[in-house]
């Protein structure tokens, strides 16, 4: 059975096919399925450790910044080293697919 | 084990919802904290949460694994933890809320109290007017 420790992921920088930083994982989202809790994405970047603290630009500064954390799906992310976590796509291609 | 009915919320952040949360037992008993959660990967499926972690060992782990080994090393030659790694199964979480996580299981029969179960057996039972033997 492959496992992967989380806490050790958190903070882990996540690189494209092609060696492209695409940021660091600071939230992953997961939601139950029957008796089990599946992961759904990862959240990348700084817009994501604010999800993970759950604060809000507007709450830290006073005025509202719409980023949003750069969400990569399960299955496009390759965890088979967990020290190199790998995107299966473009960081461009993932940023048009997940941006919301 | 008891089944009760699950207080699971639908969707979880796990880093903000489950690391270093409180757990506690099922009457409620403070037992430590969420030290670690490991994730098992899937052929073709979606990660799961497999089980959550505690103790020593998972926390300095966090640090690097080679104080991982120290602090395993230093377990080992006092003797009184059996072991440094304390795991949950996940099918054991109970119940999620923002200041605790709830186990399916009885703090004193988990390696979590075998210190106080150590001072409790070789420390307090000796002291005069103390416990008589080991206390239930």
């Amino acid at each position: 059975m492959k496992t992967v420790h989380l806490e050790l992921l958190l903070g882990r920088v996540v690189r494209d096919p092609d060696g492209k930083k695409a940021g660091r994982i600071f939230a992953v989202r997961a939601e139950l399925e029957g008796e089990d809790c599946v992961v759904r994405e990862y959240l990348l970047g700084t817009a994501a450790l604010r999800v993970r603290l759950g604060l809000t630009a507007k709450r830290l500064f006073g005025w509202p910044v719409r980023r949003e954390p750069l969400r990569v799906p399960w299955d496009l992310l390759d965890l088979r080293d967990p020290k190199k976590p790998r995107l299966l796509c473009a960081v461009a291609e993932l940023s048009g697919k997940t941006k919301r | 084990m008891v089944k009760t009915k699950k207080k699971l919320p639908d969707e979880l952040e796990l880093a903000r919802d489950l690391l270093d949360k409180q757990v506690v037992d099922r009457d409620e008993t403070k037992m430590g904290r969420v030290d670690g959660l490991v994730l098992e990967l899937r052929e073709g499926k979606p990660p799961r949460v497999d089980h959550l972690e505690m103790g020593s060992a998972v926390l300095a782990r966090c640090i690097h694994p080679r104080v991982e080994g120290w602090v395993d090393a230093l377990r080992r030659r006092i003797g009184v933890q059996k072991t440094g790694r304390y795991r949950v199964p996940w099918a054991a979480v109970q119940e999620i809320v923002p200041y605790q996580v709830k186990i399916d299981v009885k703090a004193d029969e988990t390696p979590a109290f075998a210190w106080e179960h150590w001072l409790r057996d070789h420390v307090i039972a000796h002291i005069p007017r103390g416990l008589k033997g080991k206390a239930n």
